[in-house]
């Protein structure tokens, strides 16, 4: 059996932005209970998530989807209210059906406990009418207030007459597909018929010699069935008709039948067995008479169709390395740009006339390629939304299991940052989040008696700010207590009894490795990760964070994000022939030292005294072991650099330039570099690497 | 060296039946499936690598081509190639033949190896080959000068030797980790 048609991929990728576009709506639904619109939606992304598992085979998820449904059906005709257990219900339901989207992604088995039980919850509020089939919302339309058993809608069967193409398993056709398919919509007698088998000398096991009779009881109209039989209509004869016999003489059919099915489907669940996708799910529903999934409307078509009026011409999806090789292109069209105006100057020398005309253009097309250069890198950039709206099921959560009444607020969520930038986000402001509510928001009690509101609120921010975004996480709560933090300092060997600190600088100590200011450990944070953690997390994203605390009034943690992590500020140093970029970040200042400033230790080891402060020197030819210059740290250039809390002098021949970089990675197409961090390409062409200031710091 | 390569792999030859061979050749003449084979100059000696693995050629660009501090020396640098970052390989260097002058002239072939590209700096592009894999001779036991790990095999194209390169080989990122620790173990020493 092929898998080659089942559009799996497509299916998991579309089921992750449903599932995570129905989160949100049942976040929404949870602060405004009456609001139809968000039933509607998430009923229209669990029908395409149920139809969508249909297609890739898989009748569990499709049967889970369609109670969820039917749940959501009787929401939308207010049967069931909008309440919390409702929300907690769906949520966790959403999180099941996502179980689903994993396992099919990665070939493993979902968790049936967890999704038992989250069917028990739902059956418990759909009461009996979640048991009903399927037809109970395809009816609604017309009969809305009663709801139709399968029993009193008329059954009806049909004949259905399968002759493929002799050589439909040649170019990768399945008709278990479609028997399976069949087998779905209701009540099946499969009768396979093996008329057209050659001898056995002539026997080619890639071409279809069977041919299929169904008769199959359904509900559905003759036109539905036909549907389904759409996809496979092109080169093979099918058809449906009435089923026009007596019932005893159908009886002894099946009896007849049945037999030859069962063995059928033995045959061919070796092959079944080895595809991953639905194999169980396949045998049961042909064999026996079809239980649990009984019928489904030709939803693979309808979805399609949703898709198209709902999404297309609207965006495409592009993959990410795509859009980078174009990055690429695009800034070799810059550098190409560069070199044409230095040919240009030289073009004067020649002919006045001819480069006049030529710098016309030049700069008509410079101006394109800034634009070209620019549209590029807004392409990349994604609302910081993406990342916020996923915590706001985390605080809910969080406000469900204890005692503590928290709202989340989102401000500037319509805020871009840079795709690379907003994906590794998620981390560290779960941990804020996580920290805030644990530590920072106080339980309601305690709230009420220092007269606050009782319900805490954590702002979640972004905002633009001197080409930086910053994000804050804010809280309501009672705030950092300074003295218990000098306190911890000092019991960690951190500070000294004799150290002097200002509060700001006393709260600063949080970010150190190895602290944390509750004993307990918590299921929500303290998982023996501190601030430092999100400190290096912000600081990989060559950002940084602050911390603003007042007691009793709540905490601030601030964060200072690059737009883009593609693009640095550097400053471009030579040693020897050789040019390198160092992060203009990690930069304090750039010296040239006096001769007795520079003291040996030790063998090897060299000091420098800067202001008073001695830091160790750093050759980078040594280092790198290449010529310099300048061998003299009285004629070279020391660049002060700091990296955490350690400070040191890079020696170096001269600064050429600081400008902004763009950064490559090299083990796209190389092994790391030790000592670099990436590679940048100049504007003569030319490839310049970027130093690990870290890597030099060690 | 080459030329008692050349002896050993004539010695070899002579081993396999007449008649055999001249079917062979014959075949040679008619079909044209084999895999197809860039062959390329390196000094005396002519190499090949299939041509389905290299990516392009371009010249070697003086004076843009960047050092890369503790590689091994055959690690000539990194070029930028259209905004992509690609080290350069000395072949002459990597097999300790008789090292090269680059100038304007000299060729590097871009290869994909593992999904990444590399270039290979070679003399100079002499052909493509069509070749039936029966033609080509193992090399385990002809192992002179350089290591038979990067080669593939060796074949008789229109009378000369061609040295098949086993690029994956040649070029894996394993290869050149170790390769590089190699070199800074050799730098501490």
């Amino acid at each position: 059996m092929t898998t080659d048609n089942i559009p799996v991929a497509e299916f998991v990728e579309e089921s992750i932005e449903l599932l995570q576009q129905m989160e949100e709506a049942a976040l929404e639904l949870d602060v405004r209970p009456g609001d139809r619109a968000l039933v509607d939606q998430l009923f229209r992304g669990m029908h395409t998530i149920k139809g969508g598992a249909a297609v890739v085979m898989r009748p569990d998820l499709a049967d889970y989807a369609h109670r969820l449904e039917s749940l959501l059906d009787q929401v939308r005709d207010g049967r069931v209210s909008a309440g919390k257990t409702l929300i907690s219900t769906l949520l966790e339901a959403i999180d099941c059906v996502g179980l689903f989207i994993s396992g099919i992604q990665g070939g493993l088995a979902v968790d049936q406990a967890r999704v038992d039980t989250s069917v028990q919850n739902v059956s418990a509020l759909a009461g009996s009418a979640a048991q009903l089939p399927l037809e109970s919302h395809e009816t609604r339309e017309s009969v809305p207030s009663a709801l139709i058993p399968i029993a009193s809608r008329k059954s009806q069967a049909y004949l259905v007459t399968l002759k493929f193409n002799p050589q439909m398993p040649e170019q990768g056709g399945d008709p278990l597909l479609l028997l399976k398919e069949l087998a779905e919509l209701g009540d099946c007698v499969i009768v396979a018929h093996p008329g057209n088998l050659p001898q056995i000398e002539e026997f080619d096991a890639n071409r279809l010699y069977l041919w299929w009779s169904i008769k199959l009881t359904t509900s559905l109209s003759q036109s539905e069935i036909e549907q389904t039989l759409l996809f496979f209509k092109e080169d093979n004869e099918l058809s449906v008709v009435p089923f026009d016999i007596t019932p005893e003489e159908t009886d002894t059919v099946e009896q007849a039948h049945k037999a030859q099915i069962a063995q059928a489907v033995a045959g061919a669940e070796d092959d079944v067995q080895s595809t991953p996708v639905g194999a169980s799910g396949l045998t049961a529903s042909v064999t026996g008479p079809v239980t649990g999934f009984k019928t489904t409307e030709p939803s693979n078509i309808a979805s399609g169709s949703e898709r198209a009026d709902g999404t297309a011409g609207k965006s495409i999806r592009v993959s990410i390395d795509r859009l980078e090789r174009l990055q690429n292109l695009i800034g070799e069209t810059v550098i190409n740009q560069s070199r044409l105006i230095q040919l240009c100057e030289e073009a004067e020398r020649l002919d006045p006339t001819f480069a006049g005309a030529l710098n016309e253009f030049l700069e008509e097309n410079s101006r394109s390629v800034r634009d070209l250069h620019d549209e590029i890198q807004a392409v990349r950039m994604v609302q910081v939304d993406t990342v916020f709206s996923r915590l706001r099921r985390v605080v809910r959560d969080y406000s469900v299991e204890s005692n503590k009444e928290i709202r989340l607020r989102i401000e500037g969520g319509e805020t871009e940052l840079d795709k690379t930038v907003t994906d590794q986000l998620h981390g560290p402001l779960l941990h804020l989040i996580r920290n805030a509510m644990d530590h920072g928001i106080e339980s309601s009690e305690e709230r009420r008696q220092a007269a606050k509101d009782t319900a805490g609120t954590i702002w979640l921010r972004a905002f633009h700010r001197g080409g930086h975004v910053i994000v804050e996480v804010q809280d309501d709560g009672k705030g950092m207590d300074v003295q218990r933090i000098r306190q911890k300092g000092l019991d960690r060997g951190l500070i000294d009894e004799s150290d002097e600190l200002s509060d700001q600088q006393l709260l600063q100590l949080v970010f150190r490795p190895g602290f944390t200011t509750t004993d307990e450990v918590t299921d929500i944070s303290g998982r023996g990760v501190g601030m430092d953690s999100v400190k290096r997390d912000i600081e990989a994203l060559l950002g940084s964070i602050d911390i603003l605390s007042e007691p009793g009034r709540g905490t601030t943690l601030r964060m200072r994000l690059p737009l883009t992590l593609a693009i640095i500020d550097g400053m471009i140093v030579r040693v020897g022939s050789l040019t390198f970029i160092v992060p203009l970040l990690s930069v304090v200042e750039a010296v040239r030292p006096k001769a007795d400033d520079i003291r040996k230790m030790k063998r090897d080891n060299e000091l420098v005294k800067i202001r008073g402060e001695f830091l160790p020197l750093v050759r980078l030819h040594r280092q790198l072991n290449i010529d310099c210059e300048f061998a003299d740290p009285a004629d070279a250039v020391l660049l002060v650099l700091q990296h955490i809390d350690r400070k040191q002098c890079l020696m170096v021949d001269e600064i050429v330039d600081q400008r902004p970089v763009v950064i490559k990675n090299l083990d796209d197409n190389f092994v790391q570099v030790p000592g670099m961090t990436g590679a940048s390409i100049m504007g003569d062409g030319k490839v310049s690497f970027i130093l690990d200031v870290a890597a030099i710091a060690a | 060296m080459s030329e008692s390569k050349e002896t050993t792999w004539t010695q070899h030859m002579s081993v396999i039946d007449t008649a055999d061979e001249i079917d062979e050749f014959e075949l040679d003449f008619t079909v044209r499936s084999g895999p197809q084979v860039i062959t390329f100059m390196l000094g005396d000696e002519k190499y090949g690598v299939d041509i389905l693995r290299a990516r392009e050629l371009i010249t070697y660009p003086v004076g843009a081509v960047t050092p890369v501090p503790g590689m091994p020396a055959f690690i000539v640098g990194v070029i930028n190639l259209r905004g992509v970052v690609i080290p350069v390989m000395d072949l002459r260097i990597r097999f300790r033949l008789a090292d090269a002058v680059y100038d304007r002239y000299t060729v590097i072939i871009i290869v994909e190896v593992e999904g990444k590209q590399v270039g290979l700096i070679i003399d100079s592009v002499s052909d493509v080959v069509h070749l039936e894999e029966e033609q080509v001779q193992s090399v385990e036991h002809l192992t002179a000068g350089i290591d038979s790990d990067y080669i593939a095999g060796v074949v008789n194209v229109k009378d000369s030797m061609v040295i098949l390169l086993d690029v994956d080989h040649l070029l894996s990122a394993r290869e050149l980790e170790a390769l590089s620790e190699t070199a800074s173990d050799e730098d501490n020493l």
